[in-house]
């Protein structure tokens, strides 16, 4: 897949992840593979930077959390200025596609 | 598969980053890098070809420089909690983490936190009670000026040294002389006693006791006023006498009489119907030289002529009667071992120029505590058993915490184990047990403190009756806040150190691959759970033999007969002198007030005596006839009391041969005398004792026996039998009396028109110390019943926490085991052999815990003896009683389990993980 649209569209991905509950870095990626079906796979090196770029906008936040029986993870959840942005580019992101998609429909036409 | 963690902090290092950020990211990476690798494995690919897989994640060029750009990127806002964690100093970090931790799981399991708060709190608020009644009558420095350069000089007779006679007060004269000459040594003497007053100021007349005291006094002790001034007189002032009518008030009086007025301050109040004008307060917390109790007030002793009665009045000047607590202070440099050698010179020197009066007396020099050293010695027996009983109890409750603690983290092992896996070190992982055992241990404390506050009032209330309630500062002073913040402590670190110790132990990891159930049995006997019973049961079993000890002490008490009468008395202390009345006409009021009582519809018989029951006598040292009375050698001390006709009767003290004192035993006529059993064989072994005679020391008068009474009990229930005599108090008059009263009736309700009698022949005669028998009786009784209270109280608290704590060791050893017991039965055992089983190991471990404390309780109980009535330390009733309790007891707390045990389905218990 193409890099600059994957870059472009992770940062949607991850916040909309985040959007029902907290995760942590490797299920964040896991998540986005699967419902992919495998399209989308982040590197390390790409996922990490991402998640400590939103956090230090303040739209997510990290913590490590310990559980019985577990090694302590640390999880990211939405923040409520990620959530409005969440809301704000999931309406920009719709429009996008619509738009796409007539564009895209009316060139096979 | 190589060292992940360390590759994926040589990639970070170049960007020098924040180390605690640092430390996050290597471990979330490693995490992710880990996870990563796994899958590949998981997916079907070779280790290497995993490594592969890895190894490119980390090496992709961009991997550091990304995460730099993504770190240093704009932040809108810090981080909540950045300057924090942003502060060096991992510690303090790591400290707060584990707090938090620590607490999450405290909330997570209240049923846990509230068993072990309650057990806790429960042991740490009896020690704390006792403790702030311990540390305020033993250990708190009296509040006078440099305390440990004050000392008290007590009188020794190496003749008498019998219990309580080996640090004896000193006579008025001896200690004038001791001021006098002891100046090298000691900067300043004062001489101080007590002496009953009639309070008519301020309210109803009322007795209270005042302290007659040398003018420098205030001085030596340096002791300022809360209000107004205190009195200050030399030497030479103290010895005009009447010339300085002013008073001092103590706190205590001034705010209970006075309402706390300032304006009372150079006003004159009236005492024994003299005017005395008040010079001043004392601060709150002085008591004079006193630990316990207190006077109301203090006068200077210039005044003794006109304040002092009776005894006091007679022997003020008698250089052999021992009125005086001496009190001085050391001069600067000088040792108590100097001033001590220095006084035994005085007092060898003036034994030498008073050969009658000091023969075979001397003086020493002790600190000042405000307790005679012996009394203070059987408080300090007695408060360090409380302590110790206490000291147990915690014990227990922390075992049994310990018990809890080490259960649950039986269910955290698995969770430690991947801990240690993942570089936990050893004492990170200790450090956060002990985290949250001192948390617990601290919210312990704090429900401790509640108790004690409650629990204190409680015990303040018991307190024996010659105690005011403002007598003790109770409260949760600094000294006993630091001493519950130090046992909360002591005991988290106690109770959480070895499950601590043991969750951490490395090979623990063996849980993260095998959770086999080993078979329990003997060859476990000794592993730490059983430990900790054998110990609760140990510990329990001492102190409910204390309990039992002390509870045959209180039966005894009760049983002992006290060789009087013990219902329908009532009793009552009257003193025309101090309204006035002297010689003939102190004589013609007790009179009146016989008579007018004795007519009285539901009294019986009515009698005077100088001194009333349980309170003693005075000493007198008495020579039988035949012997030098010269020579003091010959004299034995003994305790006496002037009684009026009908007093045998009216008390109840049968007559065994000869007759009781009668009407016709005046002033004047042949002195007479009833002496008791005991004194009667010492004084005339083998004789009659009727018809012999004997003296008292410096008196010239002879007294013959006339009668033999039965031994009856003089001072405490316990105590040994004593010779004892009475004499006539018409041959011995004495103003001061207590009027004893037989009634038809309840005591009590006589005691209206008793005292109405009394005080319709003077409006103005307080009566004081009113008392049944009954009451009489719950006095003599306060000690045992007091010890018997806290001791039973505390042991049952010790059984019940050690019941709980076997019944939770069990019931964790019965689900451990359930797969074994599943084995056991599909083998054939039947319900009852699981039951039997269980049972006897219970049975097994509780009794060598029990055989440890029976040799430890035995060689413990060894020094209560002085505090124990009628029952040896090794009493075998106590310690067989104790030992079927307790095995009874476990015995009980391992039923349940044991049924369960006996319950367990095979075909279930198989599959049981």
């Amino acid at each position: 897949m193409d890099r600059e649209l994957k870059k472009g569209s992770t940062e949607l991905l991850i916040l909309s992840l985040l959007e029902g509950r907290a995760r942590h870095g490797y299920d964040i990626g896991r998540q986005i593979e699967q419902r992919s079906q495998g399209v989308v796979e982040l590197h390390v090196a790409s996922l990490y930077p991402l998640l400590y770029r939103l956090e230090r906008r303040g739209w997510v936040a990290g913590r490590w959390v310990e559980k019985a029986g577990e090694r302590r993870r640390r999880y990211y959840r939405l923040t409520p200025a990620g959530r409005r942005v969440l809301v704000d580019q999931k309406d920009t992101w719709r429009a996008f596609v619509a738009a796409v998609n007539r564009v895209v429909r009316t060139a096979h036409a | 598969m190589r060292d992940l963690r360390g590759a994926v902090r040589e990639r970070l290092a170049p960007l020098r980053l924040d180390p605690h950020q640092e430390a996050d990211v290597v471990e979330e990476l490693t995490q992710e890098l880990e996870e990563r690798h796994a899958r590949a494995v998981r997916e079907g690919r070779s280790v290497e070809e995993a490594d592969a897989v890895v190894s490119g994640e980390l090496g992709s060029e961009s991997f550091s420089s990304e995460i730099r750009a993504a770190l240093q990127s704009p932040s809108p806002r810090p981080e909540p909690g950045a300057g924090l964690a942003a502060e060096p100093g991992g510690l303090f970090r790591g400290f707060r983490e584990d707090l938090r931790y620590a607490a999450r799981l405290l909330v997570k399991s209240p049923v846990f936190t509230i068993a072990a708060v309650v057990s806790l709190g429960l042991g740490v608020g009896a020690n704390t009670t006792i403790f702030s009644l311990v540390s305020e009558v033993l250990l708190n420095p009296l509040p006078i000026q440099e305390p440990a350069r004050v000392v008290s000089v007590f009188t020794t007779d190496a003749k008498n040294r019998d219990r309580f006679q080996s640090f004896m007060t000193t006579s008025y004269p001896n200690f004038r002389d001791y001021r006098e000459q002891s100046g090298q040594v000691l900067s300043g003497m004062t001489a101080s006693l007590f002496v009953p007053l009639s309070l008519t100021t301020g309210g109803e007349p009322e007795q209270i006791f005042g302290e007659m005291v040398t003018g420098n006094y205030f001085d030596v002790l340096g002791v300022r006023a809360a209000a107004g001034t205190m009195f200050s007189f030399t030497a030479a002032e103290d010895e005009q006498l009447g010339a300085h009518p002013v008073v001092v008030l103590s706190d205590g009086l001034w705010k209970r009489r006075f309402g706390a007025s300032a304006a009372i301050v150079g006003s004159t109040i009236e005492l024994n119907r003299q005017r005395f004008t008040v010079l001043g307060v004392a601060p709150a917390r002085f008591r004079g030289v006193n630990a316990l109790g207190g006077p109301a007030l203090w006068l200077p002793i210039a005044m003794h002529t006109q304040v002092a009665t009776g005894f006091v009045a007679e022997n003020f000047d008698n250089r052999r009667a021992l009125l005086m607590n001496v009190v001085a202070r050391l001069r600067p440099g000088v040792t108590q071992a100097q001033a001590d050698s220095a006084l035994r010179t005085i007092a060898s020197g003036l034994e030498k120029a008073y050969k009658n009066e000091n023969d075979s007396r001397s003086a020493t020099v002790q600190p000042v505590t405000g307790l005679n050293p012996e009394f203070r010695r059987d408080m300090s027996l007695a408060g360090a058993v409380l302590m110790g009983v206490v000291a147990l109890v915690l014990l227990i409750a922390c075992a049994n915490v310990a018990n809890l603690l080490l259960a649950r983290a039986a269910g955290r092992r698995r969770e430690i184990a991947i801990r240690i896996a993942l570089g936990a070190s050893r004492g990170r992982l200790i450090r956060q047990l002990l985290t949250e055992s001192v948390l617990l241990g601290l919210l312990a404390g704090g429900a401790g403190l509640l108790i004690a506050k409650v629990s204190q009032r409680v015990l303040w209330s018991m307190r024996p009756p010659f105690l005011n309630p403002g007598d003790l500062d109770l409260g949760l002073s600094g000294e006993v806040l630091g001493f519950a913040m130090l046992v909360s402590l002591l005991t988290g670190v106690l109770f959480g150190l070895v499950p601590a110790l043991q969750l951490s132990r490395p090979q623990l990891v063996d849980h993260l691959k095998d959770r086999t159930n080993r078979v329990g049995g003997y060859g476990r006997l000794f592993a730490l759970r059983n430990v900790l019973v054998m110990a609760q049961v140990a510990l329990s079993l001492v102190t409910l033999v204390g309990a039992g000890l002390f509870l045959r002490s209180l039966q005894n008490a009760q049983r002992t007969d006290p060789g009087f009468e013990t219902s329908h008395l009532l009793l009552l202390n009257f003193d025309a002198g101090a309204e006035g009345y002297t010689g003939e006409s102190s004589v013609a009021f007790q009179r009146s007030v016989l008579d007018r009582v004795q007519s009285l519809p539901d009294v019986k018989r009515a009698a005077l005596a100088q001194t009333g029951l349980f309170n003693g006598g005075l000493l007198r040292t008495v020579f039988p006839e035949g012997v030098d009375p010269k020579d003091r050698r010959n004299g034995r001390l003994t305790p006496l009391n002037q009684v009026g006709p009908g007093y045998f009767e009216t008390v109840g003290v049968p007559i065994l041969r000869g007759r009781a004192l009668a009407e016709t035993d005046r002033a004047g006529g042949p002195m007479v005398a009833v002496v008791n059993q005991t004194m009667a064989r010492r004084l005339w072994p083998d004789q009659e004792a009727i018809g012999k005679r004997f003296r008292c020391f410096g008196e010239d008068w002879t007294i013959e026996v006339v009668g033999v009474a039965r031994d009856a009990k003089y001072v405490t229930i316990g105590e040994d039998p004593q010779a004892f005599f009475y004499v006539p108090l018409s041959q011995h008059p004495s103003a001061a009396v207590t009027l004893h009263v037989r009634t038809g009736g309840d005591p009590a309700a006589a005691l209206g028109s008793v005292r109405a009698q009394v005080q319709s022949l003077d409006a103005r005669m307080p009566i004081t110390n009113v008392l049944t028998i009954r009451q009489l009786f719950d006095q003599a009784l306060w000690a045992p019943r007091m010890s018997a209270a806290l001791l039973g109280a505390f042991g049952a608290l010790a059984l019940v926490l050690a019941a709980v704590g076997v019944h939770g060791v069990v019931s964790y050893s019965v689900a451990e085991r359930t797969q074994e017991f599943g084995i056991r039965m599909a083998m054939g055992a039947r319900p009852a052999d699981m039951l039997r089983m269980v049972m006897r190991q219970t049975l097994v471990t509780a009794c060598i815990g029990a055989a440890f404390a029976l040799v430890v309780a035995y060689a413990a109980t060894r020094g209560l003896g002085n505090l124990l009535i009628g029952v040896g330390a090794g009493d075998p009733v106590t310690f067989g009683g104790t030992l079927a309790v307790i095995l009874a007891a476990a015995l009980a707390a391992s039923a349940w389990p044991a049924w369960r045990a006996s319950r367990i389905d095979p075909l279930v218990a198989l599959r049981y993980d």
